[in-house]
């Protein structure tokens, strides 16, 4: 959808209410009048201004309490529902013309309770409908591995991959190991890559802002306030520091930078705010690597899979393969709204008969390991051979500054692992998105951003939800584009007596 | 995980997320790696896989080197600390370091968790003593 072409539709001034047509049988001003009276206002007077603007009309026109009898206005009747509308475009128009607000400062765990590190920046420019979301941070490059006194490799960037490869060069003759260890070096400090700490800023910066902005818009939902929107934009501004107190008090992020060689697999990234959930939205440290500013390279949406040769079954370490996937998939929560991933599954197979009962028998390995909903698996045909492949949601790979920036917008990991990432269980950002309409948030293996893809979900924006309501001052926000105000009619929506259950019918006036 | 070798002396198992990677020293002075990734240099060129587990012997600990580690495994106070170290602050997906040692019948575990962010003197005096028996074992 061109959600822009789409708001300058919606952000066209809307027209005025029309002059509104008497109605043939009732007679709203006279009705106003007598329930402008209100202590002596007659039940017959109430139900003859309910049948002419319906009932939501009746309730505003009473909780104003006029104290005389509203103008009719020349050469029309009056409609009950104008002065309403003429205030709030007028509010509105008012909220606008006072332009951009903010920028100001969010801290997540200022209204998430659960929350305990992130920080933010946010402006709101009713104009344009910009939310701009920045986020700035200080970076620190850091030499991945170091050389000790004794000519050994010291690993410095924490992961069980640099560990293993400082132990790789610690193999080596000791005069070879200076080289190597120069490798996890960044060209400022002696290291061989040109350029390499500008790539990161640009890769971090470009990244970043890809993966998160305009994903979901939000609208006013304060009445005749609807075509007031906001599509998120995300500035990130990181420049390089040469020592951590070198980090500005207005940054919202200390990134330390572990140099790795190029083309390195895993590695530590990690998100801390030392001041935690008592902390301001400044406190924050990123640990990544220079090599989590591009797309990973681990392929964790994807699982390749063995059939034994000339059989439907699959070899016992793909069984493996597909329990372990399966529990780490739970199915939806009934009532929840947040996704759960779903699988491609390409299988190989003689024949197509032999390839669709290779697909069973991996829906039914689904289905017993944690009773996956088989209906989430998608066939794909592999042609011959006794290989198959599963990809997870899309299979796009993850960026993961883009992953760890999204802590730093409040939210919590969403894929798997032991105690309190248990498969299923729910995250530190499940119950501030339910708030907002976002239910049954939980830690899964899918393609989500916070798990272990790149799909920022309607979910992940709940907290520049929350900033938008912070900086604009209004709490009257949702999802969704905006939408068009239409200017009040006679004609109104009201319950038609008699209707079965009694529930709102759309009706015109009638007598 | 293909079975440990043992007996024990000391073991340091570095993970993030599924992925370890073991040093372990055996009482016969073996040096041993283990783990499911793989860090491999090949013709100047790096490769990082995740592999079945398993242990691969490295080298052996001399005589002097293997009493030097045991003395300041000993010393280094590891006995009497906690089985769990956090750091201060919670830390969304920090690598862990877990340690283990055997000595005369008593063995110990003890994990730090945010690695590269929680300091504790015992496990660093540990790990000063296992870079110094690794050490020994360096080629020319």
């Amino acid at each position: 959808m061109d959600r822009d072409a789409e708001r300058a539709r919606d952000r066209a001034p809307v027209p005025p209410p029309a002059p509104t047509p008497a109605p043939k049988h009732a007679d709203p001003d006279a009705a106003a009048v007598a329930v402008d009276a209100r202590q002596a206002a007659p039940p017959d007077a109430l139900m003859a201004l309910q049948r002419a603007a319906g009932n939501a009309a009746v309730t505003r026109m009473l909780r104003r309490q006029p104290t005389a009898a509203p103008p009719t206005p020349s050469g029309g009747v009056y409609n009950p529902l104008q002065e309403s509308y003429d205030a709030a475009r007028k509010e509105r128009d008012e909220f606008v013309a006072h332009g951009k607000k903010g920028p100001q400062a969010y801290n997540p765990s200022t209204n998430n309770k659960a929350n305990y590190y992130g920080g933010f920046d946010v402006e709101y420019d009713p104009g344009s409908g910009a939310l701009l979301v920045t986020l700035k941070g200080a970076v620190l490059f850091v030499a991945g591995m170091s050389l000790d006194a004794g000519g050994r490799a010291q690993a410095v960037e924490p992961s069980a991959q640099t560990a293993a490869a400082a132990a790789a060069i610690n193999r080596l003759p000791k005069a070879a190991r200076a080289a190597e260890v120069a490798k996890w070096t960044w060209s400022s400090a002696g290291g061989p890559d040109a350029n390499d700490e500008q790539e990161f800023l640009d890769g971090f910066k470009s990244s970043v802002e890809a993966a998160w902005r305009k994903k979901h818009p939000f609208h006013c939902t304060k009445e005749y306030w609807e075509d007031l929107g906001a599509e998120t934009e995300i500035n990130v501004v990181v420049g390089k520091v040469a020592a951590a107190g070198g980090k500005a008090a207005g940054q919202h992020m200390l990134v330390n930078a572990h140099k790795v060689v190029k083309g390195f697999v895993g590695g530590a990234a990690d998100v801390s705010r030392p001041t935690g959930a008592g902390g301001t939205a400044f406190d924050n440290i990123m640990n990544v690597t220079s090599e989590d500013a591009v797309p990973r390279k681990d392929d964790l949406l994807h699982r390749d899979l063995t059939f034994q040769a000339g059989k439907g079954l699959l070899t016992p370490a793909s069984v493996g393969t597909v329990w372990r996937l399966a529990k780490e998939m739970p199915n939806a929560k009934p009532g929840s709204t947040v996704p759960v991933a779903g699988l491609t599954v390409r299988v190989q197979g003689k024949d197509d008969r032999q390839r669709r009962d290779r697909f069973d028998a991996v829906r039914d390995h689904l289905k017993q390991a944690a009773g996956f909903d088989t209906s989430r698996a998608t066939f794909e045909d592999g042609g011959e051979g006794d290989g198959g492949h599963i990809a997870i949601g899309t299979g796009d790979a993850q960026t993961v500054v883009a992953h760890e920036s999204g802590h730093m917008f409040g939210l919590d990991d969403e894929y798997t692992g032991s105690g309190a990432y248990q498969a299923g269980k729910k995250t530190e950002h499940t119950d501030f998105a339910a708030a907002a309409g976002h239910t049954g948030a939980i830690h899964a293996t899918s393609d989500s951003i916070m798990s272990e893809g790149k799909e920022v979900r309607p979910h992940h924006y709940v907290t520049f939800l929350d900033a938008l309501k912070q900086v604009s001052g209004m709490q009257e926000w949702g999802y969704g584009p905006t939408q068009p105000v239409k200017p009040p009619s006679a004609a109104g929506d009201y319950p038609v007596p008699g209707t079965p259950g009694g529930g709102p019918q759309t009706g015109t006036a009638v007598g | 995980m293909a079975e440990a070798p043992e007996p024990l002396l000391v073991e340091r198992r570095v993970e993030t997320g599924d992925d370890a990677y073991i040093d372990r020293i055996t009482a016969d002075g073996g040096v041993w790696t283990g783990g499911n990734v793989e860090a491999t240099l090949q013709d100047g060129q790096w490769r990082f896989e995740r592999r079945e587990s398993e242990w691969q012997r490295q080298a052996t600990l001399s005589p002097d080197a293997l009493a030097a580690l045991r003395d300041a495994v000993a010393r280094s106070g590891f006995f009497e600390t906690a089985r769990e170290h956090r750091p201060d602050v919670a830390v969304i997906h920090a690598s862990r370091e877990t340690w283990t040692a055997d000595l005369d019948g008593r063995r110990h575990t003890a994990t730090l968790h945010g690695r590269g962010v929680t300091e504790v003197p015992s496990l660093s005096a540990l790990a000063a003593a296992l870079e110094r028996a690794l050490a020994t074992t360096d080629d020319a």
